[in-house]
């Protein structure tokens, strides 16, 4: 027989529903480093990240049976269950604003990043990651998950499709779309004020 | 190439997508030419390259280690629920079967029972003076309407031993000593079992044919419960056409005998004709 690590998700999965744990074990550890990553990344947050996670594996534990292997790939299923399980708690949490205390132990906004280089290079390394990741977070949600699938998880288009349920067009369009709303977000200060200086004396002259 | 052309596959050219070759080619000769596009370009690498620095930064980031040991006992209470389930169930499966076999061949033998119990029918020796209200078409029966013949549909005495289970109920044939009894013992509403028996019986006593009762007027069909009188009269042939009956138009001017059912009001109720 062949060990677990070997095995294709759908042998897994099949396994896991005849009750071998271990068979579960090697698909969570297959798979679940990427349902988390696309859950904080989505979120910002990583506690919500984990309950997300560990739902997801909940849902194919409780209710594997769902899954139809003709309508796509176990990774897409699973990782369209972790997107419909952030936008309903993100939905849900809408109402709530954090305390100012909560809000600094947060992990939302800034997180650690291993050191490579020297000081200053880690400095600037750390701050333009921050930066992209708080403007991928301030994307509206349609544009922020092809932006997570596609680029931060390097999905292809039909991929990221299978995941989001839509045709492989509309994929192309929302990213198109994403990374001009990126571009601009992280243009600095005073590119912008010289855009717009640019754009109003073109106005003006034209 | 124009400027609308590479808008189009921009992403796909900053991302190092799969692109054609001749495309991808024109696409980097139009950036030579168009300083716009050049930038836009520059602007998509750019960012592609800040998205990669940030997946890279994230790619290791994995879920905590206690999510395994939670789900791992979760899926192992799941799994002993499962099997308990399915026990239960092949059980239940199981006990379901036999109690439905049991069931169907309970049925079988109850169907067989009652069909063998089932009694035999009486057989009319005398002919009894019938004491109810009889039937009157539009009540209990409907008009049996004559297919043939210029007289009304009737039907006959049955013979000595005849069963009523094979004679038609519907036609009646009254004893002369049955015409003028009081009808009301029917009114009281319940008759049973045996006296319905015996009434029918009486009907085909007698030697005459009859007709259905049929209402006069635009009598209540309630009203005939009541009680009254059967008087025996005799009527002009063409009284038959009142009723939808057919006439014999060369014996239409004889006379007819007919019943007569009077409520206690003295009004017709109900006629019949009989020969």
């Amino acid at each position: 027989m062949k060990p677990y690590t070997d095995l294709t998700d759908g042998e897994l999965f099949q396994s896991m529903l005849a009750g071998e744990a271990e068979a579960l074990t090697a698909l969570y550890r297959r798979r679940q480093g990427g349902i988390y990553r696309f859950a904080v990344q989505m979120c910002g947050s990583q506690a919500l990240a984990e309950d997300v996670t560990q739902e997801v594996f909940m849902v194919l534990i409780r209710d594997g049976q769902t899954f139809d292997p003709t309508r796509g790939s176990l990774n897409a299923f699973l990782m369209g269950v972790a997107r419909n399980l952030l936008l309903r708690r993100l939905q849900r949490e809408r109402f709530y604003v954090p305390m100012e205390d909560d809000a600094a132990d947060e992990s939302t906004t800034q997180m650690s990043f291993p050191a490579t280089g020297g000081p200053l290079e880690d400095l600037s390394r750390i701050e333009t990651i921050n930066s992209v990741r708080m403007a991928v977070l301030a994307l509206p949600e349609r544009y922020r998950e092809v932006v997570v699938l596609c680029d931060l998880q390097e999905m292809s288009y039909v991929e990221a499709a299978e995941v989001l349920s839509c045709a492989v067009g509309t994929i192309r369009s929302r990213l198109h779309r994403a990374r001009a709303l990126l571009i601009d977000k992280l243009r600095p200060a005073r590119e912008q004020e010289a855009a717009s200086t640019t754009a109003k004396s073109a106005r003006c002259f034209a | 190439m124009n400027c609308q052309n590479f808008e189009s596959i921009v992403n796909e050219l900053a991302r190092q997508q799969r692109l054609q070759a001749n495309v991808r080619e024109q696409a980097l000769a139009h950036t030579g030419d168009c300083q716009m596009c050049a930038l836009r370009l520059a602007d998509e690498r750019a960012l592609t390259q800040k998205l990669r620095a940030v997946s890279s930064e994230m790619n290791e980031m994995e879920a905590p280690a206690r999510i395994e040991t939670e789900l791992l006992a979760a899926f192992q209470k799941q799994e002993l629920t499962n099997q308990f389930t399915r026990r239960r169930r092949s059980v239940t499966h199981d006990w379901r079967y036999w109690a439905t076999a049991a069931a169907a061949v309970l049925l079988i033998v109850i169907g067989i029972a009652a069909m063998r119990s089932r009694p035999a029918p009486v057989a009319v020796k005398n002919p009894y003076v019938p004491t109810s209200v009889p039937e009157v078409a539009g009540v209990n029966e409907g008009v049996q309407p004559p297919d043939t013949g210029d007289e009304p549909k009737t039907g006959r005495v049955p013979k000595q031993g005849t069963t009523l289970a094979s004679y038609n109920p519907r036609r009646y044939v009254n004893s002369p000593s049955s015409r003028n009894n009081t009808a009301n013992s029917r009114s009281e509403g319940q008759a049973s079992a045996p006296d319905r028996e015996t009434t029918v019986a009486a009907n085909y006593a007698g030697n005459e044919i009859a007709t259905d009762f049929l209402p006069v007027g635009y009598t209540s069909p309630m009203n005939l419960q009541d009680g009254g009188q059967v008087m025996r009269v005799e009527l002009p042939r063409s009284a038959l056409a009142g009723f939808g009956l057919p006439v014999n138009m060369d014996r239409v001017n004889e006379r007819v005998k007919a019943d007569v059912l009077v409520g206690p009001d003295g009004q017709a109720r109900a006629i019949r004709f009989v020969q």
